[in-house]
């Protein structure tokens, strides 16, 4: 009898510990929820500036190429940026 | 015996039932210390690939856009692991491609990122177009900031043939000299101060 009193007891404080864990996680999401559209609020009234740039900073590799229309991919170069006394100099004339 | 198996059983169910609400399917930290990137597309163009990786990672990795994202809509990426991040954006025109970047973005726990796009963030294009009637190849194109003293690599990997072209995409918006080498006299031939501007495709006939 007391064998199955302990299996009992130690099954309805599992299921207990799950059901606490759940609640938590729903608390949590709630929580996020409220968050978010707090910030939101805040951030619409706040400048826009972060904003993408044309400066490339960093060469990383593309996965895969962009496919393009009108023109052929072979003939197409990405420009080579370089620092200033780089290569030959230039002298306008 | 039975139900001490039993037990045993549902007590391995039942944590794994809880590991599963309080961790990710990827093995990182669970959905609610991520956070999310939102894209606005404020250019009167549509962004037709999005890309986002870790800023130590080498390759920009796969597209985040299943469809292209509209001028004036604004697309997120949830469930972002903490870290810096790089993104790229392009616009593929009729002409040409657009690119604009943004590094190490701090992406938190918890946050949303609010990055926008206007047109003048993108890159532009230069085209470089062979219209020599005499045979004549182009052997090298040099293209320089007009504000730098030196001309830089050559930008060519082949030669041009007569009636061909090559198409350089991925430049800032700048005025730019152009010294392009002919593989006959008079070899150097120079435009000076061209100006490139954001999503547009300016041509140099070259003759």
């Amino acid at each position: 009898m007391k064998k199955y009193l302990k299996i009992v007891v130690l099954t309805i404080l599992i299921v207990a510990f799950s059901v606490v864990a759940l609640a938590e996680e729903i608390i949590v999401q709630n929580e996020v929820s409220q968050e978010k559209q707090h910030e939101n609020s805040l951030k619409s009234n706040v400048t826009k500036e972060n904003r993408l740039s044309s400066i490339r900073t960093k060469d990383k590799m593309d996965s895969s190429n962009s496919v393009f229309k009108g023109t052929d991919n072979k003939q197409m170069i990405k420009y080579k940026q370089f620092n200033d006394g780089e290569g030959d100099v230039k002298t306008k004339e | 015996m039975y139900k001490k198996v039993f037990l045993i059983l549902f007590s391995i169910f039942l944590l794994g039932a809880i590991v599963s609400c309080t961790s990710s399917n990827d093995g990182g930290p669970p959905w609610h210390f991520r956070g999310d990137l939102t894209l606005y597309n404020d250019t009167s163009f549509s962004i037709s690939k999005l890309y986002l990786t870790p800023a130590n990672e080498p390759e920009w990795g796969p597209d985040q856009l299943s469809s292209d994202l509209l001028s004036g809509d604004s697309y997120t990426i949830t469930d972002i692991i903490p870290d810096l991040y790089d993104v790229k954006a392009v616009i593929i025109g009729n002409l040409s491609k657009y690119y604009a970047y943004k590094y190490d973005i701090p992406i938190e726990a918890r946050h949303t990122f609010d990055l926008y796009a206007y047109n003048s963030d993108f890159s532009g294009s230069l085209e470089i177009v062979n219209n020599d009637t005499t045979g004549s190849y182009i052997d090298a194109i040099y293209v320089s900031p007009a504000g730098s003293g030196s001309w830089g690599p050559n930008q060519l990997e082949s030669s041009i043939a007569p009636g061909d072209f090559k198409h350089l995409y991925d430049l800032p918006p700048d005025s730019y000299d152009v010294k392009i080498v002919w593989d006959t006299i008079p070899y150097n031939v120079y435009y000076y101060d061209n100006i490139i501007k954001s999503l547009t495709l300016l041509t140099i006939n070259a003759d």
